[in-house]
């Protein structure tokens, strides 16, 4: 147990202490009162992390869609009794009731030890993720897996040249999914880190927190981020003596990239491995090393099919959805995505539920997504045949296609190249090769790859 | 309306093909020409298709170009990438270089 002026989350505001921290919950999970569960959409990760230890504590599962797309919402808490929605926008009124959060001042209480009543709590934390159909995949969690997923996360922060009190976490990864959920909100209420409350996106955002940290007397920074936000944020990394170490998963780290980060000095450039089922479960230093070094607690065992993942917090051996090599000495390397993962700017899907939701489009006679496995970003593009009585432009078909995949899909998944073709080349069994998919990819304006991996 | 108008008028219409430009380049849409782009259609959703990295890789353009940066927590985001007409009056209101 923390004392009670621990600081877990801080902003321009201020710091946000334990202590606060129980009194806001209170009130919070007395406004919940009725509800069957929880769909949490708080973009303030303060206000997210109240929305999660109310769902624990007042046992009303919590659920976490794979996109904010509002078929995807509508699915994932489908599944869950009576939901209502917390967030601060309409955006997703027609679904259920919103609860939005009130800045009332909390009445301060003479407790304030909110996870020792959490040891064992067995509510579910409901993390969706793409499906092989359309519908989305639950991933069960509780509070002891997600805290062991944010292990991880610690016993990074605790190598570093700095006392855990002194240093704050920054993210630029959506807390809604496992990475974010586990590096930030997880590492805050599991193990006590302080962290930043809004999401950083673009570079003058990084500056604004490195600003609002010296302001509540934190004066070293932990940024948890992916690929796709790093090439952004670079010069603002390197000109930010603050920030002591950089945290990266959802997609490969380029070396390069790694290798100019971790030069400046005084900064540990560290990558995450992991997926939704078995959350962060090994670590490597990319611009030192290829290999990965799994976090403490986990093992893997081969089976003929596949590797499995076990660790005292996960209930059961997890699948891995990447084909992996092991090295004698404990670590191991990727070698690709197994089956038909389509990875694009850190978000991954099923190519099958891609497909899936694009055959619901009743004014072409056939489409398929046009998907091509790459090092850090896949090609995805979409080839269509309009319905020969379609009355449609093809800048018509072009924006209702994009409305009807934007409705169930994070707009990442919703490709910018569109073929249109009379006739789609499948083969005899309906399938179309990967020479054919290649060929069309190039036809949408797609390089071919020289570093693809695996087939599809 | 007055000559000054005209020539503003005549300014921002400039504007708006170089901010159309803009994100054609930084986005390497190679099948669409700046011309082509309606200045008031929307450019994230059933537009031109754009995600959230697309922003990124627009306002650091921007900031390149025009040497501002924008930030997150400006309540007028979402109106302001709403369309290239609406991204170029920012970019007139707030322009460094």
């Amino acid at each position: 147990m923390y004392a009670a002026d621990r600081k877990l989350f801080f902003s321009r505001d201020g710091i946000v202490d334990q202590k606060q921290f129980v009194s806001d919950l209170a009130v919070l999970r007395q406004q919940l009162q009725g509800a069957g569960s929880l769909c949490n959409l708080f973009q303030d990760r303060y206000q997210f992390a109240l929305g999660i230890v109310s769902g624990l504590l007042n046992k009303q599962p919590i659920v976490l869609p794979p996109s904010l797309a509002p078929e995807a919402v509508r699915a994932a808490m489908a599944q869950s009794p009576d939901p209502v929605i917390l967030s601060n926008s309409p955006e997703h009124d027609a679904l259920a009731t919103r609860v939005s959060y009130d800045n009332i001042a909390a009445a301060p209480l003479d407790h304030w030890d909110y996870a020792t009543p959490l040891q064992g709590n067995s509510t579910q934390i409901r993390v969706y993720s793409s499906g092989s159909t359309k519908q989305p995949k639950c991933n069960v969690k509780t509070w002891k897996m997600l805290r062991g997923g944010a292990a991880i996360t610690d016993q990074i922060i605790q190598g570093l040249d700095a006392l855990p009190t002194e240093i704050g976490l920054l993210g630029t990864t959506p807390h809604g999914h496992m990475y974010g959920l586990e590096a930030t909100i997880f590492a805050t209420l599991g193990f006590g880190h302080c962290t930043y409350r809004n999401t950083i996106f673009y570079p003058a955002d990084l500056e604004a927190a490195v600003e609002a940290a010296s302001d509540c007397g934190i004066s070293k920074l932990v940024l948890v981020t992916s690929p796709a936000h790093l090439r952004f944020l670079e010069q603002a990394i390197l000109a930010a003596p603050e920030i002591i170490c950089v945290l990266s998963a959802t997609a490969p780290f380029p070396q390069p990239l790694a290798q100019k980060l971790a030069a400046r000095k005084n900064l540990k450039v560290m990558e995450i491995y992991g997926s939704t089922e078995t959350g962060s479960m090994a670590l490597r230093q990319t611009a030192f090393e290829e290999p990965w070094t799994l976090s403490a607690g986990f093992e893997l065992r081969d089976t003929p099919e596949t590797c499995l993942a076990i660790a005292p917090h996960l209930s059961e051996p997890i699948p891995l959805e990447d084909q992996i090599k092991r090295h004698p000495d404990g670590r191991f390397s990727l070698l690709g995505r197994a089956g038909d993962m389509v990875s694009i700017r850190g978000k991954r899907s099923r190519l099958a539920a891609l497909n899936a939701i694009l055959s619901e489009i009743s004014e072409i006679s056939d489409g398929v997504f046009l998907h091509d496995k790459r090092h850090e970003s896949d090609a995805l593009a979409i080839a269509v045949v309009p319905h020969q009585d379609s009355s449609l432009s093809e800048d018509e078909i072009r924006r209702l296609l994009r409305r009807h995949l934007l409705r169930h899909l994070d707009a990442a998944f919703v490709p910018k190249k569109l073929l249109f073709l009379s006739e789609i080349p499948r083969s005899p069994t309906g399938k179309i090769t990967r020479a054919t998919t290649l060929d069309l990819l190039k036809i949408a304006g797609l390089k071919t790859d020289l570093k693809a991996q695996g087939t599809n | 309306m007055s000559v000054t108008q005209l020539a503003d008028q005549a300014d921002f219409e400039k504007l708006q093909l170089e901010v159309a430009g803009l994100i054609v380049d930084a986005l390497v849409l190679d099948d669409v020409t700046a011309a082509e782009i309606d200045f008031d259609a929307p450019l994230f959703g059933e537009g031109l298709g754009l995600d959230s990295i697309d922003a990124l890789e627009i306002a650091f353009a921007i900031s390149e170009t025009y040497g501002f940066k924008l930030r997150s927590d400006d309540e007028r985001n979402q109106e302001i990438f709403s369309c290239v007409s609406a991204l170029a009056s920012h970019i007139a209101e707030n322009r460094k270089t």
